[in-house]
């Protein structure tokens, strides 16, 4: 992955949502989805466990996510916090406001 | 994008199937050139020197022409057998920020994991299914013969219920239990009669 795309482009926006997800305490990683890929693709890089859909009118994101199993692991909990870190990113970015997040647990990794 | 891909692969593979049988079929003597004046002249007359091959030149030709109708029909059926299922999915929670899922196949792995921590489940293989208003899960289980089976799938059924429950959010209506002992190990030795 590089960072040649454009700034602001959708695939910088969504690298920093890849690490602001992975940053998550309880998330193991992202998923790459299990049957068809799900990524945000540009020009010379592809962000995988990420889309973004970008309109004029809204901001639309999925991202697909491995949670690191525990005892106190609840998925919901563990999405809230995925969906806030994906929020504080965007405004970060200076990306906007996200309109849609949609949070999808694809695995739960035991170590 | 694989959509894509798929049509150009599909499409590929139907030019050298169509072109490869009639190559085939004009150099076997089957098919006269000018019976194919539809598919215009620049076709016509590429077809037309393999009906004067020579020995080895013709056994050449139908041998290359055969393998690329292998080959072509190969890829045809590859890529137009039908894609795996997609993974079935539960919605966990869905309000005006967006929708939170759950493959059904990790909150399996999640009843596998807890069922395997029961004392006396030596191994557990579970069937999650979505039973409005919540889940049903069927877990079949080997146990140790040496323990209470009634005292254990009773665990079993709490244990499940109670972590599927904290970590999905779902209720969970209704756990079976289908307990198993595996075999004694025989040592039995066939006898031979002389």
């Amino acid at each position: 992955m590089g960072s040649s795309d454009a700034p602001g482009s959708e695939v910088e926006l969504a690298q920093a949502i890849a690490t602001a997800v992975r940053a998550v305490p309880g998330v193991a990683d992202l998923s790459p989805g299990r049957f068809v890929e799900v990524a945000t693709y540009g020009a010379r890089a592809r962000v995988r466990g990420v889309m973004v859909r970008q309109t004029a009118e809204s901001l639309d994101v999925e991202v697909h996510v491995c949670a690191q199993y525990a005892g106190a692991l609840v998925l919901t909990e563990l999405a809230a916090l995925v969906r806030e870190s994906i929020r504080q990113s965007v405004r970060a970015s200076g990306a906007g406001t996200v309109s849609q997040t949609d949070v999808v647990f694809d695995d739960v990794r035991v170590e | 994008m694989a959509l894509f891909n798929r049509l150009v692969i599909i499409l590929l593979a139907l030019v050298v199937l169509v072109t490869a049988s009639a190559v085939l079929l004009t150099t076997l003597g089957v098919l006269d050139p000018a019976q194919l004046a539809l598919a215009g002249p620049w076709f016509v007359d590429r077809l037309v020197p393999f009906t004067q091959l020579d020995a080895t030149n013709r056994s050449l030709t139908l041998g290359l022409c055969l393998a690329l109708i292998v080959l072509a029909l190969l890829l045809l059926f590859l890529e137009m057998r039908p894609g795996p299922r997609g993974a079935r999915q539960i919605t966990l929670k869905q309000d005006a920020l967006g929708r939170v899922t759950v493959t059904l196949d990790e909150v399996r792995q999640l009843a596998d994991r807890e069922a395997g921590q029961v004392p006396g489940v030596t191994s557990a293989r579970s069937h999650v299914e979505t039973e409005p208003p919540g889940l049903s899960i069927a877990c079949r289980v080997s146990v140790d013969p040496a323990g209470s089976i009634p005292d254990m799938t009773d665990e079993l059924r709490e244990r499940l219920k109670a972590a599927v429950e904290h970590h999905v959010g779902l209720a969970v209506t209704q756990v079976s239990v289908d307990a198993q002992v595996p075999p004694m190990a025989t040592n039995r030795r066939r006898r031979r009669v002389a």
